[in-house]
Order: C-alpha cells, then structure tokens, then sequence
C-alpha cells in the first residue's frame, strides 16, 4: 500500500520553508563580496533588476512547473514535455551532488561554533583552518586519509538533517524551518547590529554601498548580477519545483512568490550590511583600507571572520557563537531542502514509502559524504565539485528547463501561465513570457558558454587534472548518466 | 558616510525591504480560506 502525498499545513508553512531553502549560506558569505567587486553601491541597480526580470520569473515558473504537475522535479518535467524526464533526474542528481559537499561546509560551521569558545584558531586562523583543522593534503592527487575530528561532526550533521526528512514534510521540514527560520532572524540581527557598533563599521558600509558607475557599464557585472540572483533563489535545480507540487490545489502562486524573492533579497542586504561592518572594523583595527581586507565564500567565513572575532577582546565569544550559529542555521535549512529533491523523486518514481527513500537515498549519500569529506581532501573536493556542479550542473539544468518550454513548446508555457492566472491574484503576463523566452534563456546561455569555454581551456584553479577531471567533470557526467538511465526505468 | 552611499543604501532597502512589506500586506489581504472562493468567483465570471 502506497502512501498518500503529503502537503504543506499552510501556505505560510510553505513559505517559511521556501524561504528557509533559499537564504543559505551563499546570501551570507557570497552576495556582500559578489556586490563589492562588481561595483558596490551601483551593483545594487542591477541586481535589483535581475529579481525582477529574472528571479522571480524564474520563480514562478519552477512554482507552476511543481504545483500543476503535483510531483518531485522527474514527475513534473516528464508531464511537461516529451523527454522532460531525463531534466527532471538530471536536476535530481545535481542535488545529490550538492547535498555531499553541502555536508561538510555545514560540518565545518558547526565546529566553528565550538571553536569561537575561546578563539581556538589563535594567532594565525589560516593555518589552523588548512592545517591543524582540515589538515588539508600538499599532495596534488588524491589522498583518502582520514580526520578523525572531521567524521563524528559530519555523522552528526547528517544524523539531524535524516531526523528532519524522516520526519516528513509538515513533522520534519516544515516544523524545523518553522524553529530555524525565526532562530536565523534573531541570530542575524543581533550578529548585525553587533557589527554596526564596532569602531570602523562606517567605513565599511562606505565601501558596500559606495557607487561605481563605470562598473555599470561592463557585462560582466549584469552577467554577476544575474548569476547571483538565479544561484540565491534556489531556483533551476528542483527545490523549488518539488516545495511547491506539496502546496494544496488552489494556492496563491505568485503572491507567497513574491514574499519568497524579496525576503530572499532583503536577507541579502541585511548580510551585506553586517559583513561589511565587520570589515570597516577589521580594516580600522590593522589601519588597512576595506578593499585590502575583503574576501568572500570559505576566506571570508574561515579566514577573516576568525580574525576579526579574535580582536573584539571581551565580546569575541557572543560575536562567534552568533556569526557561526546563523551560517549553521542558514545552512541546514537549506540541506534539508536539497536532500528532499531526490527523495520525493524516488517516491513518486519507485511508490517508496518516505521512510524507505529516506534511509536509502539519504543513508546512500551520508555514506559517500562521510567517507569522501571526513579526508584530507575535504576542502580539495568542496571547491572543485562546488565549481562544476554550480556553474555547468545547475546553470545547465535551468536553461534546458526554460528554454525547452520557452523556446520549443510554448503551448507548455501558456499553459503554465494559465495555471497560475487560475489560482493566482497577481497575474502574469507576455512580459513573463519574454523574461524567459529571451532576457533569462540568453543570459543562462551566454554564462554557460564562458563556463565551459574557460574550464576546457583554463581547467580550474591550479588542481591536478586527475582531480578536476574526476570529481569535477566526473560529477556532471555522473548526473548525465544517471539521469538518462534512471529516465529509460519504468516507474512501480 | 558619503552621500551617495547613504542614497544607495535606502533605495536598496526601500526597495528590498518595502517589497516584503508590500508582498506581505497584499497576502495578508487575500487569506488562503479565499484562495478557493477566489477560483469560484473567476469561473463565474467566465461564464
């Protein structure tokens, strides 16, 4: 006996989880460094521009992809277009690709908590990080040696992320979003306005919002603005798609969309403003300028944010625990998202009972990521893998998606739009169509391009080919094979 | 901080920040109990 398909116990359930998947660690650690280099205060007017014409369009479409099809992103695709199966999976296995690495960065700010008790990264936080905490290997292959202070966290991490989806989706992802959600909101805020206090925190926000038009003029900053917005919204790899076929029949689309994107973005500015603070402060206590101390990503969080935590004297503790604790909150939110992508795919293709596709999808990858990131590999594997499976996996994934409806079956868009129009009381229009038809399928397409073209000229940073052309382009053939394979099996 | 820091910094949260407002109150008016009656209102009026 199969059984029933859950739903979400409210629209305002599904909205704090979609908001929960979307504001991750990227709206954290990526959109203030993204928005500094690419013209500070003037990348905002882009960036702006691309919610609008590009993210929530976006939005909207892996909404009605999901609701209207009521099924994980395999299901939904396959009911779209013919071949739209093989999509779906290929989305899927980008977000069991995610879902390894994501493990052990959540791992890592996990034990940044523990360590902010006292600053155990001490005088030099590089080190510590690369050498006494990762004890990241100097050989250029592969090394599968193991750290034993880096397994029982990442067990952990995925002991709770199991608990949470064999809870289900209104016991387990929506409840824990329900507490993680205005857990992340109180940490942040209290993180920011802890930042606006610190000396040097005006010099900061200068920086940050400090507009450089001529940056305006260069396409790589549109192409940056675009790419951020796509990559924060969590939109092209499933998510989206699978949250939202959990919604009941008649649910507002577009209105509980909007609140989703702008919370997003308004997330995003509240992290900018926060880390730059921060940042003012660092540059004012090394008599540094704010440009020769600002990073982004794994520098940023490991790296600098230890810094200045060390040089805050008497509050550094509360200062860490609050920084690390919102990357951790932010982070397993957005985990659980991921992992459910898979899952519901299996137990709409396989009729698994949620348990089932729980313990074997979830335990399955648990097993590869323990194994591969409790290494001397582990930072190795999260930024290779990280890279590929960003840029060619999602990227690629989303511009099938849209322009296989936008550009080859535009009766499937209108029908699209008409589902939403039905059940929606903000309507879309042509102007819908043509953000996805030309402004986000060129500009997907442009990003794709330059992607491949650099990594097959340039490979990627200085590692060894053995590693990229393994872990990195291993990973987008992986997703290939699979979700071919998995497209050709009947379902049960 | 400068001036035009200070005018990029409100237009991005007016922007941003009133968006959410604005998206929240236009939900808030329209509470899922009439999301059903919604659709029985716009098939009315499509026939």
């Amino acid at each position: 006996m199969t059984e029933s398909r859950e739903n979400w116990t409210s629209r305002s359930g599904f909205i704090i989880a979609a908001v929960g998947s979307a504001v991750g660690l990227g709206n954290i650690w990526r959109f203030p460094y993204v928005a500094y280099e690419n013209g500070g205060g003037a990348f905002l007017i882009p960036y702006l521009l691309a919610l609008i014409t590009a993210g929530l369009p976006l939005l909207f479409l892996d909404y009605a992809t999901g609701h209207r099809s009521t099924g994980s992103s395999s299901k939904a695709y396959r009911a779209l277009f013919k071949g739209g199966e093989t999509l779906g999976w290929w989305q899927v296995c980008v977000c069991i690709i995610i879902g390894l690495y994501y493990a052990s960065v959540l791992t890592w700010a996990a034990s940044y908590i523990y360590f902010s008790i006292g600053q155990a990264w001490g005088s030099d936080p590089e080190s510590f990080f690369f050498n006494t905490y990762l004890q990241t290997s100097k050989a250029t292959g592969f090394d599968l040696q193991f750290v034993s202070h880096l397994f029982w966290p990442i067990v952990g991490i995925w002991a709770l992320t199991l608990v949470i989806l064999y809870g289900g989706v209104k016991k387990g992802v929506e409840l824990s979003n329900k507490i993680f959600m205005p857990l992340l909101f109180v940490l942040f805020t209290v993180l920011v306005i802890q930042s606006l206090r610190l000396p040097g925190a005006v010099q900061g926000l200068n920086a940050f919002f400090t507009p450089n038009w001529s940056a305006m003029m260069d396409y790589k900053v549109w192409l940056a603005a675009y790419g951020h917005t796509f990559f924060s919204l969590s939109v092209g790899f499933g998510i989206m798609v699978t949250y939202s076929s959990y919604l009941k029949p008649k649910t507002n689309l577009t209105g509980s969309g909007l609140i989703v994107g702008f919370a997003n973005a308004s997330t995003e500015i509240l992290a900018g403003i926060g880390i730059f603070a921060a940042l003012g402060f660092m540059a004012h206590a090394a008599g540094k300028e704010v440009q020769d101390v600002v990073s982004g990503g794994i520098g940023l969080a490991f790296i600098a944010f230890p810094k200045i935590i060390s040089s805050l004297g008497a509050g550094a503790d509360l200062f860490g625990l609050l920084f690390f604790s919102s990357l951790f909150v932010a982070g397993i939110s957005s985990m659980v998202s991921i992992l459910e992508v898979p899952i519901a795919a299996m137990q709409d293709k396989l009729k698994w009972s949620r348990k089932k596709a729980v313990t074997i999808i979830g335990g399955g990858s648990a097993l590869v990521s323990v194994i591969l990131f409790s290494s001397v590999n582990a930072i190795k594997l999260v930024d290779i893998v990280d890279h590929f499976i960003n840029n060619i996996g999602i990227i690629g994934g989303a511009l099938l998606s849209i322009i296989s409806v936008a550009w080859f079956k535009r009766a499937a868009l209108r029908e699209l739009r008409d589902h939403v129009n039905r059940i929606s009381t903000i309507q879309l229009g042509k102007g819908w169509d043509f953000t996805l038809t030309v402004i986000t399928s060129l500009i997907l397409l442009t990003t794709l391009s330059m992607t491949i073209f650099s990594l097959v000229k340039n490979g990627y940073e200085s590692y060894s080919m053995s590693l990229q052309g393994i872990f990195g382009w291993g990973s987008v053939m992986f997703c290939a094979v699979v979700a071919i394979v998995l497209s050709k099996m009947k379902d049960r | 901080m400068n001036t035009s820091a200070i005018v990029m910094m409100i237009i991005s949260m007016l922007f941003l920040w009133g968006g959410l407002a604005l998206s929240i109150l236009h939900l808030s008016k329209n509470p899922e109990e009439l999301d059903e009656v919604l659709e029985e209102v716009k098939d009315q009026h499509t026939l």
